[in-house]
């Protein structure tokens, strides 16, 4: 037994009460505050007053990443249907392409340094303003020998990663909004909202620390895959997206997992990745930052360049201001609004930069804070590349 | 009270949970269904790390803010779980220093305090309570963020995905949350009650 299973041993002694018994413990009933007597002063988590009803069910979504803060403009959506916009995908992509085939490896190690923020309408009702959730973190992957279970460094050669957050902050999505933030007494901390279920902002975690190394490997679309796996990939774009886009051979006959996949995609629809060529749009774009070999980077490359659907971006910076190229794509509208996803490249160096989610439109509930042009979500790449020194 | 929680008027076959929210909308006693479906295994997983009483109350809180906002509830979500039990994992926070003191007691006294009337088992529970007793010592010393994904994965049974969703994080985070926790759990154990064995997913 591992601590899981005694921590499991744990909860086996609690029995399951019934709906029956429950509805009477608890004194639940639908439209009817319970009539329990308090027993103690309970805490229950401070509600913003007026955050704008955000439906429950939109929001977290934290999986999908997304662009940073304001300085990319969004100009009028490109008609997708134009010929010569496919025509302009492959040429922005082109030289990002071919710069990530003749990338060097020049190390064992892949590490990465991402700044990852989300955007929420926080403050009084009549006079919100956003800020970010920021995370910094660095993540390491390579091939090595660890046991798990005694924590040395010999043994079989697995895939390891290890991750650690280097801090938890917030920022004002925009400028603009520094007034309304100072008359709201300038908050540097928003607690969790139990109405709309938003988690607090900066998120308390524990910095600095490296965690780690654990085995694992990274979804890879709708099948995983291995670092050591990674070198075995095939460079052509089209088995590629037969990799990426076919359910696993192991999972085909299993029912359970095409009931985990239907909650998937509805939940890919709630965040606007509405048909299938949304969702292969979202499976590429999550699966950019792995540790490639430079032929199956380009391949990777070649096939978001080819999904219906994408527009190029050419002659634009990302939020930290470095130069890129790269594609955007439209989601369907969602209750939160309408979003524009963007991929952003460094074309010299065929490097990834960034993920930015720009508004097109924002909802009824959340246009008196948030603007079209604004970057609701981000993962900006500040490092990404080959390294000699594992963290360990 | 009124069985009407608990009388089953919408019948099994009534569909996806998101079909009775959208009924309930126009009939409030539909919403019933939804506590049928889910108040067992979320008050079961709130009760082992509150205790009967705080359970009672954060289910009945849950499910009255899940009605209350039950006409935001996206139809495009056929399951409510991840909906709920985000409800509920912010409700259990706000007892986090509770559930500090439960571990810290248990650890102490290797009686636990959240069982009810076990003491005809006492016999077969001695190893089990020893083995409690040093897990809930590592518990309480957990960070609540650690603590919420491990017990979550562990007492909640959620997916890395489902617990990403419901905590409003990275599925990365979600991934070294665990890590961390499940080590220090691991170093609190006496060697001699874990095996080698595959970590699990």
């Amino acid at each position: 037994m591992n601590e899981l299973d005694h921590l499991r041993t744990m909860r086996s002694e609690i029995p399951e009460r019934s709906p029956d018994e429950l509805a009477l413990s608890t004194g639940w009933r639908p439209g009817r505050r319970k009539s329990r007597p308090v027993r103690r002063p309970r805490t229950l988590p401070v509600v913003l007053s007026g955050v704008a009803a955000v439906a429950a069910a939109a929001l977290f979504l934290a999986l999908v990443v997304f662009p940073g803060p304001g300085t990319v403009t969004v100009g009028p959506a490109t008609d997708p249907s134009e010929s010569e916009v496919g025509g302009s995908v492959r040429e922005v992509m082109a030289p990002v392409i071919e710069a990530a085939r003749s990338r060097p490896v020049d190390g064992d190690v892949w590490h990465q340094r991402l700044t990852w923020a989300q955007a929420w309408g926080v403050g009084p009702e009549d006079d919100r303003y956003g800020v970010y959730r920021v995370y910094r973190t660095e993540e390491w992957s390579w091939t090595g020998e660890y046991d798990i279970d005694t924590n040395d460094f010999e043994g079989e050669e697995s895939g390891l990663s290890a991750q650690r957050t280097n801090e938890t902050t917030w920022a004002l999505v925009d400028e603009d909004h520094r007034a309304a933030w100072e008359r709201d007494g300038s908050p540097e901390y928003w607690p969790h909202d139990s109405e709309t279920g938003r988690v607090e902002i900066p998120t308390q975690e524990e910095d600095g620390e490296i965690t780690g190394p654990q085995p694992g490997g990274w979804g890879f679309g709708l099948g995983t895959v291995e670092h050591p796996d990674l070198r075995s990939l095939p460079s052509d774009p089209e088995l590629l997206e037969e990799m990426l886009f076919s359910v696993p051979e192991t999972e085909a006959e299993n029912s359970a997992h095409q009931d985990h996949l239907d909650n998937e995609y509805a939940v890919m629809a709630e965040n606007g990745y509405a048909d299938e060529g949304a969702r292969r749009f979202s499976y590429v774009s999550g699966a950019l930052s792995l540790p490639y070999p430079p032929e199956v980077r380009a391949g990777m490359y070649t096939v978001l360049a080819g999904l219906p659907g994408v527009r190029a971006l050419g002659g634009v910076t990302d939020l930290s201001g470095r130069d890129a190229v790269g594609v955007a794509y439209t989601l369907s509208p969602t209750a939160r609004g309408t979003f524009e996803e963007r991929i952003l490249f460094d074309s010299e160096t065929g490097g990834l930069l960034s993920l930015e989610q720009v508004v097109v439109e924002p909802a009824e509930s959340e246009s008196d804070w948030s603007e079209p042009g604004d970057v609701v979500g981000y993962t900006l790449y500040e490092e990404m590349g080959w390294t000699d020194d594992p963290p360990f | 009270m009124s069985p009407a929680a608990s009388r089953a008027r919408v019948p099994e076959e009534a569909g996806s949970d998101a079909s009775v929210v959208l009924r309930s909308l126009d009939d409030p006693t539909d919403f019933g269904e939804i506590f049928r479906r889910h108040a067992p295994a979320l008050h079961r997983y709130v009760v082992r790390r509150l205790g009967r009483a705080d359970a009672d109350d954060v289910v009945a809180e849950t499910f009255h803010v899940a009605f209350r906002e039950r006409h935001r509830y996206d139809p495009a979500y056929p399951d409510a779980r991840p909906w709920l039990w985000r409800i509920a994992a912010n409700l259990v926070r706000g007892h986090h220093r509770a559930e500090t003191r439960h571990y810290r007691a248990l650890a102490r006294t290797g009686v636990d305090p959240v069982l009810e009337g076990h003491a005809d088992r006492v016999g077969e529970r001695v190893d089990a309570a020893s083995v409690s007793a040093s897990l809930a010592g590592a518990l309480a010393r957990l960070s609540k963020g650690d603590r919420d994904v491990l017990l979550l994965i562990a007492w909640g049974e959620l997916t890395y995905e489902e617990v990403a969703s419901v905590l409003g994080i990275p599925v990365g985070t979600v991934r070294s949350r665990l890590h961390r926790a499940r080590k220090r759990l691991r170093t609190a154990l006496p060697t001699s009650t874990t095996t080698r064995e595959e970590e699990d997913r």
